[in-house]
């Protein structure tokens, strides 16, 4: 898929990026409130690491929460119904899912990249989308 | 007010957040599929009928759980009709608003399927706090 250069108002906005490591800097302590398995550290970085790719690539409010297994859930919308929902699992996979044309979801291991191409494709699809 | 046996598609039904950081998501507009998700293996989860009774006397039922609760994602019916699940009237002597939402059949042995079914439910919600009783 073609992706079109980002839209560089919402680029240079660096408080939603912080506002989204802010959220993962407690999901821990979420996850205990909620008594959810509380995701290792490891899985934390990782997680930072993604959110860090995924807001160059598409630069939004990442809404960042803990999840009934343990894992960390990225969620992104783009504002007209559209989403994609990433989670990376403690067993070291990360799940795309969307309500894309591209399909409504895939896993693959976080260890062999960071973005792959269908989560690439997704954000690309909301970016190229988006009013 | 009289509860109708069969839920109507134009009837609002409530999901019940107990949980606090969900509330304040949904206080800005975010509502998590943390609230539309069951237990792994499940189908089904817990609504109100929200339009037979006053937002009142609706909490003063809630709170008599004891259970954490913060106000209620609600929803048309027919909108989760439309995303292929079941809303079903379960009336029981303490709540007689009480209702179920069912996933869809192939949800109950795939986590990912109902994941991404309760993301699709808590993309389009309203949100109502509880009366101050």
């Amino acid at each position: 898929m073609a992706l079109k250069i980002q839209d560089l108002s919402k680029a240079d906005d660096p408080s939603e990026l912080q506002d989204a490591l802010g959220d993962l800097a407690n999901v821990k302590k979420e996850a205990r409130i909620e008594q959810f398995p509380v995701p290792p550290q490891s899985l934390v970085d990782e997680a930072e690491r993604l959110i860090r790719n995924m807001y160059s690539f598409y630069p939004s409010r990442f809404e960042v929460s803990a999840d009934p297994d343990g894992a960390v859930a990225i969620d992104v919308r783009d504002g007209t119904g559209r989403w994609v929902l990433l989670l990376c699992e403690p067993q070291g996979d990360a799940l795309v899912l969307t309500n894309l044309e591209i399909g409504e979801r895939q896993r693959y291991p976080l260890q062999d990249e960071m973005l792959n191409c269908f989560l690439r494709d997704a954000l690309g699809q909301l970016k190229t989308e988006t009013p | 007010m009289t509860v109708p046996e069969a839920v109507a598609g134009r009837e609002r039904v409530g999901r019940r957040v107990s949980s606090e950081s969900s509330a304040r998501r949904a206080q800005r507009g975010k509502y998590s599929y943390r609230d539309f998700l069951p237990r792994a293996g499940e189908r089904c989860m817990s609504v109100d009928r929200l339009d037979f009774a006053s937002i009142s006397d609706l909490t003063n039922i809630v709170r008599s759980y004891n259970h954490p609760f913060y106000g209620w994602l609600t929803k048309a019916t027919e909108d989760i009709r439309g995303l292929r699940c079941q809303v079903e009237s379960d009336p029981n002597p303490d709540n007689p608003y009480h209702a179920m939402i069912i996933l869809p059949p192939e949800t109950a042995a795939d986590r990912d399927r109902q994941k991404h079914k309760a993301r699709e439910l808590a993309e389009v919600c309203n949100w109502i706090e509880p009366a101050d009783c």
